[in-house]
């Protein structure tokens, strides 16, 4: 018996479009639905030593890194990617680079950890978003 | 015990000159995103040199930690990338194999590099973590793909007979 599997162009050509018709439904079915309009969100940062900063904004962007653009006095500064957009490094000058710092800046929504970054996050009115210093030990130390 | 097989001179040249154009391909189209000639050279290099693929890409995928840091994704560069080569062993039966064919296998490798990558997100993030960063990632998969299957279906042939050429001097 042939233990072997060969492909066939036919069967080959199936596969690769029975995976590409997977993968955009996924998608389609997955990725991060924007709202048009004005919107008001909140957006707290948390620092390491626990103190925080408020903001405030009304935008009409449909993502929240074009959100904090309109607020002069946040400066959020990272790496882009195509593929995630801006990986946060920096705010306001606080860094949390994880091959640096092992340490990161967690994107909290209403308290809950996001599903996308910050380029990717689409926002909706009155939602209140938290810029988390998150270092790698506090992460790891917990259940 | 069996004593394992002994590289002759000619072969580790060989072997290293490869990883070495396996690494600069990488690097010289590194500024398109997710088009890359690796995947079909790992092809090519399985087809031709055989077993000798294993240590031509782990050559890579170390040279690759050491320019680029060893992240996680890294780590899933080990288990990733030698899918391809375990892919042609296992479907490629035909000498010479039919470009379409060999596009087609790029092609669905170039999708799911993202799926395979995601695994190590689903070890250390839980599955949560690990389907958003796949799902995330989709559009880019889905360009790997098709950028891998237009490179294969126009370049496997001559680099074939060029590479086969190579290795019966």
């Amino acid at each position: 018996m042939n233990k072997h599997i060969k492909l066939s162009p036919l069967l080959g050509g199936f596969a690769a479009i029975a995976v590409l018709t997977l993968l955009l439904v996924i998608y389609s079915l997955t990725r991060p639905v924007t709202i048009v309009g004005t919107k008001n969100i909140s957006i707290d940062v948390a620092y390491e030593d626990g103190t925080k900063e408020h903001y405030e904004t009304t935008t009409e962007a449909q993502f929240l890194l074009e959100a904090t653009e309109s607020i002069p006095d946040l400066k959020i500064e990272g790496n882009t990617s195509d593929e995630f957009g801006l990986m946060i490094t920096a705010i306001n000058g606080t860094s949390a680079d994880y091959q640096k710092d092992h340490a990161y800046w967690a994107i909290l929504l209403d308290g809950e950890p996001c599903s996308y970054g910050i380029s990717q996050q689409p926002i909706k009115d009155k939602e209140t978003y938290t810029f988390q210093y998150t270092s790698a030990k506090e992460e790891a130390a917990k259940p | 015990m069996k004593p394992l097989p002994k590289l002759t001179t000619n072969e580790l040249v060989r072997d290293a000159l490869l990883a070495a154009i396996l690494f600069v391909s990488q690097v010289s189209l590194a500024w398109i995103s997710n088009v890359e000639l690796v995947s079909l050279l790992l092809i090519l290099y399985t087809l031709v040199f055989k077993k000798h693929v294993w240590l031509i890409l782990y050559v890579f995928i170390v040279l690759e930690g050491l320019v680029y840091g060893f992240g996680l994704w890294w780590f899933s560069y080990l288990y990733v990338w030698p899918i391809l080569p375990a892919a042609v062993f296992l479907f490629i039966r035909v000498t010479p194999p039919k470009p379409f064919v060999i596009s087609i296998l790029s092609g669905i490798f170039g999708m799911l590099f993202g799926l395979f990558c995601a695994l190590s997100y689903l070890v250390l993030a839980g599955p949560g973590a690990a389907f958003i960063w796949w799902t995330a990632g989709i559009p880019f998969d889905i360009v790997h793909g098709i950028g891998n299957f237009v490179l294969s279906l126009i370049l496997f042939s001559p680099l074939y007979r060029l590479l086969t050429a190579l290795n019966r001097i």
